[in-house]
């Protein structure tokens, strides 16, 4: 059995109801996007060529085959994607903060406009808190930024995966970033 | 907060947000306080969250860097400057205290969270320029950090947590603090929010700080992607709803400071009104929903502030009979001040009453008359379409006479302040005009004037001799009255007639109907500037660049005819199609703006060819929404509005503008694509279909919609259906006699059959193209299509007569020619050569050029040529990214085949920079958009045969 095969089987079987399938799917998902996002994370910032979703959807393009699933089943995988992504960024961004909390004061000198990056972390750490408490008032609308903003899923997919119409999705959104933009700004 | 609370906000945030402008308002009035203000705060922040549009792991990308962490600690040195200690954190970052070692001089630092842009660099060093004692002034700018004095004190912010200020405090605070907006004003730059955290006090002097924020209003900038557009307590109205910012923006938030610092609360409403009632008046004018009814400068401001004389300490006075005896006096004399027009009224021009029986003098005096009190930078006429809209909301048929009652009933209904009569009766053989304004509400009479006209011939000439002395009456200042003085008839015409051929001919709303008014009115004087002025902006408006030059010459050769206004609308145009010295141009409408602050035309004619082709979109953005400010039944300010919010991908903006514009019964002409184009980058296919049938029952439109689709099946590589569906436009084109338009069409199939391969078809389609008529947008489509087919020599004939017809022309000589020359440069193994000549374009590269403007096809070609070239020289990351930029930018090229090709050409980049995976997904989207594509194209072909071969 191949191994698109095997993560394939355990798709469908999740979504088909078995549980204990998730565990492993997850697994499986999880490891590999979890090796794809560092490496995009590493490597990709001279040449930003790579669309938004296009992490989530190559993980399910390696893993997945995509003959013998169903766009409901497809849903499911982002979701559980998206969720994934969030995790990741978060521990990654936590770990870079440690570590600069911890980390040297190096001497730098004015021309070396690296040292001076945005700290993507702020934002994201900042996000996922102002998130979890949105999530409690509405979570529906909480689950559309996750899969927006963490999983870069497009309407379309946020429509499968959620099974709510395109104008709910685009509602949610919008009041979503109102709301968590303020929080944020306060 | 409870949850049913936050139900209440989510619905009536959607609720507003969904509803028409107008609702909104009443909407959010009915709701209780608490909850309109939460929701208006959630209805403000719809331009702060622009990070979250991006996925998150787009921001993350040094999450894992091992770079090692910076900690700016007390001794670190940046360059030149020696960190001392932090003074705090604001939203937009961290603010250090320094020293400047080579000058021993203290400073501040302001590290930000993320790298400025370009642009915010370049616009911070003009606010660096900024020289003033109440202006923290900025001395250097970094790549992510600001220089700045450093201020020896506290926010005011934190003084007024201990209470309001002495009135004379917050007097002399206030006139400072005008005094810096003024001295900012001056050089175009805006502060955008202004707030008392943004404002320090050291001892007597307060400064304004933070001009981090501030937007210079004559340049497209882009700020911080994260931060927002000013601190919603402080925004004003406008602000609020994400549009742009002027003076009057900072005069708003300006208010709210005056009044806090006098009051020591923040500003609520409704508010408590203040003791001083001269105060009280400057915070009201300042807090005016409407733009245009507040102080309308900083230096109005400051006049009005130093009125105020400082509070002297009050000794208790009994009231006596001589104090009420003062006050009385002084009420008296104020009710029989002469009223006066101020410069934010408006008047309402009624029909002249026409006793003499002769019809040539009907609708033409009173136009004629308009003409002559429009050279007038302070006075401000309704225009006729807000009239005609006005008398329907009264139930009149909206061409109903003017006659003084219902041009009462529209001034009052405007808000203007005064209605003009006008009357013409004979007198033996003779004419006496009369010209009446009283003020519509008060009744009372601002002027009467009255005068003889001995001849017809000469009832003009006295028609504007009662103007001027009606416009020294009224209080303008004789001064502004010589400068932009001429008698009416060199102004427009001597001639009755075509004065009446002219009107009548700006009555229409579409060209084809317009034209033939304003030929006869050239015909029946021929030495008509502005008529001729008109007929060449109609014609090249309609493709027709070669007649309209024409014309457009004949108007510069008689300029000096005509009256000021009249003058910059013809130098306007004579750069716009004439010269295409697009620059040049601009600084004329800016000029033109300048000297008559009131009229909206030159802020939409900056905004359409001028901005709208060289890339500047934002800007026109904020053109438009000037124009409409000042006039909102003004029809081509809405298409370019929204045109320009589509090609920045803001498809909700650009369906809103559309609303707007049918609201006002305004939607016309190219208007009527803006749901097309929505349909098509939102991939509704239904709505595609449905919106085109739509645009083809519009005359004016139907040419250019069949154009379109064409255009969208060669891009889907249906070839067989898009060269059947291409004779439509060029015959609908060529039957209504405008064979440039033809050409232009026909040259946009020639570069699609180029851009697939098919060599004779190209060419074919060149020469018919040509044939059909040149101009310089054709030639330059034919000579791309031919030179991507490979047929040099025809190719460089033409570019080199566009060298040398246009040596001015903007869109020629940076965007035709360079891609031109690239292109020769490729075809003899020059990448290197192709590349340098691309450089200059570079400035232009997301600009649509003329015949992106016109044609709806060209735009971002000179990325695709640049991308070609990095592929020949062997750089194929360099040239995806180059394909990719055009595939980030779907709202310019739309329907454009050049969106095929770019995947294409990206795919095979990646391809060859070896990333399998992404190539073939850059296959994969592309044959989706090529799942119909014809059997028999050998450029398809090949690309599925490229894709299985990948790994």
């Amino acid at each position: 059995m191949s191994r698109s095969d095997g993560v394939t089987n355990l798709l469908r079987a999740w979504s088909a109801g078995d549980q204990g399938a998730l565990d492993r799917l997850a697994e499986r998902v999880y490891s590999e996007l979890r090796r794809m996002a560092h490496r995009y994370m590493k490597n990709e910032r001279q040449a930003n060529t790579l669309q938004s979703a296009g992490l989530v959807h190559e993980v399910y393009l390696r893993l997945v085959d995509v003959r013998r699933v169903e766009w409901r089943e497809r849903a499911q995988f982002y979701a559980m994607a998206a969720q994934m992504m969030r995790r990741i960024l978060v521990d990654a961004a936590r770990a870079r903060a440690s570590k600069k909390r911890g980390g040297s004061a190096a001497k730098v000198n004015i021309d070396d406009a690296a040292i001076l990056s945005p700290e993507a972390d702020q934002s994201i750490l900042a996000l996922h808190e102002a998130l979890a408490t949105f999530s409690r008032l509405a979570p529906r609308q909480a689950r559309v930024v996750e899969l927006r903003y963490f999983g870069g899923l497009t309407e379309e997919e946020i429509v499968a995966a959620l099974d709510i119409s395109p104008r709910t999705v685009r509602r949610d959104w919008s009041f979503a970033k109102a709301w968590l933009s303020r929080e944020l700004h306060r | 907060m409870n949850s049913a609370r936050f139900r209440q906000i989510e619905t009536l945030y959607h609720a507003a947000r969904e509803a028409p402008i107008d609702e909104r308002a009443a909407l959010l009035a009915r709701a209780d306080p608490e909850l309109r203000h939460e929701v208006e705060l959630l209805l403000s922040e719809q331009n702060g969250a622009e990070f979250l549009n991006r996925p998150a792991i787009e921001h993350a990308h040094d999450l894992l860097e091992d770079v090692a962490a910076v900690e700016l600690e007390p001794g670190a040195r940046l360059g030149p400057y020696r960190i001392e200690h932090k003074l705090g954190e604001g939203g937009m970052g961290q603010v250090f205290r320094a020293v400047d070692t080579r000058l021993d001089r203290a400073v501040a630092i302001k590290i930000t969270l993320e790298d400025f842009s370009a642009r915010f660099e370049r616009e911070a060093r003009a606010i660096a320029s900024l020289n003033h004692p109440n202006i923290c002034t900025l001395y250097d700018v970094g790549p992510n950090y600001l220089v700045m004095e450093l201020v020896d004190g506290e926010t005011l912010a934190a003084r007024l947590k201990r209470g309001p200020l002495p009135m004379n405090t917050a007097l002399s605070y206030a006139s400072q603090i005008a005094e810096a907006l003024a001295e900012a004003h001056a050089r175009d730059i805006v502060h955008r929010d202004l707030k008392p955290g943004n404002l320090m006090v050291a001892r007597s002097t307060i400064k304004v700080l933070d001009f981090g924020l501030a937007k210079s209003s004559r340049d497209q900038t882009v700020t911080a992607s994260r931060a927002v557009t000013g601190t919603p307590g402080y925004m004003a109205p406008e602000q609020r709803e994400g549009k742009p910012a002027d003076a009057r923006t900072d005069i708003y938030a300006f208010g709210c400071v005056l009044y806090e610092m006098l009051a020591g609360g923040r500003l609520a409403f409704p508010r408590r009104r203040l003791s001083s009632r001269k105060l009280e008046r400057i915070v009201s004018r300042c807090l005016e929903e409407n733009p245009g009814r507040r102080w309308q400068s900083a230096a109005e401001l400051q006049g009005a502030l130093a009125a105020i004389a400082p509070a002297r300490r009050m000794a208790p006075v009994a009231m006596t009979a001589g104090v009420m005896l003062v006050a009385a006096a002084a009420a008296y004399s104020y009710l029989h001040q002469a009223p006066k027009l101020t410069s934010t009224d408006t008047i309402v021009l009624a029909e002249f009453t026409n006793i003499t029986g002769d019809p040539v003098f009907d609708d033409t005096l009173r136009h004629g008359l308009a003409v002559q009190l429009q050279q007038s930078p302070f006075l401000s006429l309704i225009s006729d379409e807000r009239i005609r809209r006005t008398l329907s909301l009264m139930n009149q048929p909206p061409d109903a006479r003017l006659t003084p009652e219902l041009a009462r009933g529209v001034c009052v209904r405007t808000g203007s302040a005064a209605v003009l009569e006008g009357s013409i009766a004979p007198l033996g053989s003779q004419y006496v005009l009369g010209l009446r304004a009283t003020h519509c509400t008060s009744g009372d009479i601002l002027a009467d004037e009255q005068a003889q006209a001995p001849r017809k011939e000469e009832v003009l000439s006295t028609l504007s001799q009662i103007a001027t002395r009606f416009r020294t009456r009224v209080g303008e200042s004789l001064a502004t009255i010589e400068k932009h003085s001429m008698p009416l008839a060199e102004a427009t015409t001597p001639s009755l007639e075509a004065l009446k051929a002219y009107h009548a001919a700006m009555m229409e709303f579409v060209w084809p109907r317009r034209l033939p008014l304003l030929q006869r009115a050239v015909a029946l004087d021929p030495e008509f500037a502005s008529a001729h002025a008109q007929v060449g902006f109609g014609l090249s408006t309609m493709g027709e660049s070669v007649l309209g030059r024409q014309s457009l010459l004949k108007a510069h050769h008689l300029r000096n005819r005509a009256s000021d206004v009249e003058r910059f609308y013809i130098e306007t145009l004579y750069d716009r199609d004439v010269t295409g010295n697009l620059e040049r141009e601009q600084r004329t409408l800016e000029t033109w703006a300048q000297s008559y602050p009131r009229d909206a035309r030159p802020h939409t004619l900056i905004a359409g060819m001028a901005l709208t082709s060289t890339g500047q979109y934002e800007r026109a953005i904020a053109e438009t929404a000037k124009a409409i400010a000042l006039d909102p039944d003004l029809t081509p300010a809405y298409g370019t509005r929204a045109f320009n919010q589509l090609f920045l991908n803001r498809l909700d903006d650009a369906v809103l503008t559309v609303t707007r514009a049918t609201e006002r019964k305004l939607e016309r002409g190219e208007l009527l694509l803006i749901p097309y184009f929505v349909a098509f980058l939102k991939g509704d296919d239904e709505e595609l279909r449905r919106t085109a049938a739509a645009a083809r029952n519009s005359p004016g439109v139907e040419d250019i919609i069949s154009h379109l689709e064409t255009l969208a099946l060669a891009r889907s590589a249906r070839l067989q259906d898009a060269r059947r569906m291409s004779a439509v436009p060029v015959e609908i084109a060529q039957q209504s006699g405008r064979r440039e338009r033809a050409g232009l069409f026909e040259a946009g199939r020639a570069v699609w059959e180029a851009l697939y391969g098919d060599v004779p078809a190209a060419r074919q389609s060149a020469s018919r193209a040509l044939a059909l008529g040149t101009g310089r947008d054709v030639d330059y489509a034919a000579a791309f299509a031919l030179a991507i087919a490979g047929d040099l020599p025809r190719s460089r004939a033409l570019a080199e007569n566009l060298a040398r017809e246009f040596p001015e022309d903007t869109s020629v000589q940076f965007m035709y020619l360079p891609t031109l020359r690239a292109l020769f440069s490729l075809a003899a193994d020059d990448p290197a050569a192709a590349i340098q000549a691309l450089e200059i374009a570079s400035r232009y590269d997301l600009a649509l050029g003329g015949v992106g403007f016109i044609g709806r096809f060209g735009g971002l070609y000179p990325i695709y040529v640049r991308g070609l070239a990095y592929l020949a020289a062997r750089q194929p990351a360099e040239a995806a990214a180059e394909f990719q930029r055009i595939l980030d930018h779907r709202s310019i090229v739309l329907v454009d085949p050049i969106d095929a090709m770019a995947r294409l050409q990206l795919a095979r980049a990646l391809a060859l920079s070896g990333d399998a995976v992404k190539a073939k997904r850059a296959y994969e989207d592309l044959f989706t958009l090529w799942k119909n594509a014809d059997a028999d194209i050998r450029l398809v072909k090949g690309a599925r045969a490229q894709y299985g071969r990948l790994p």
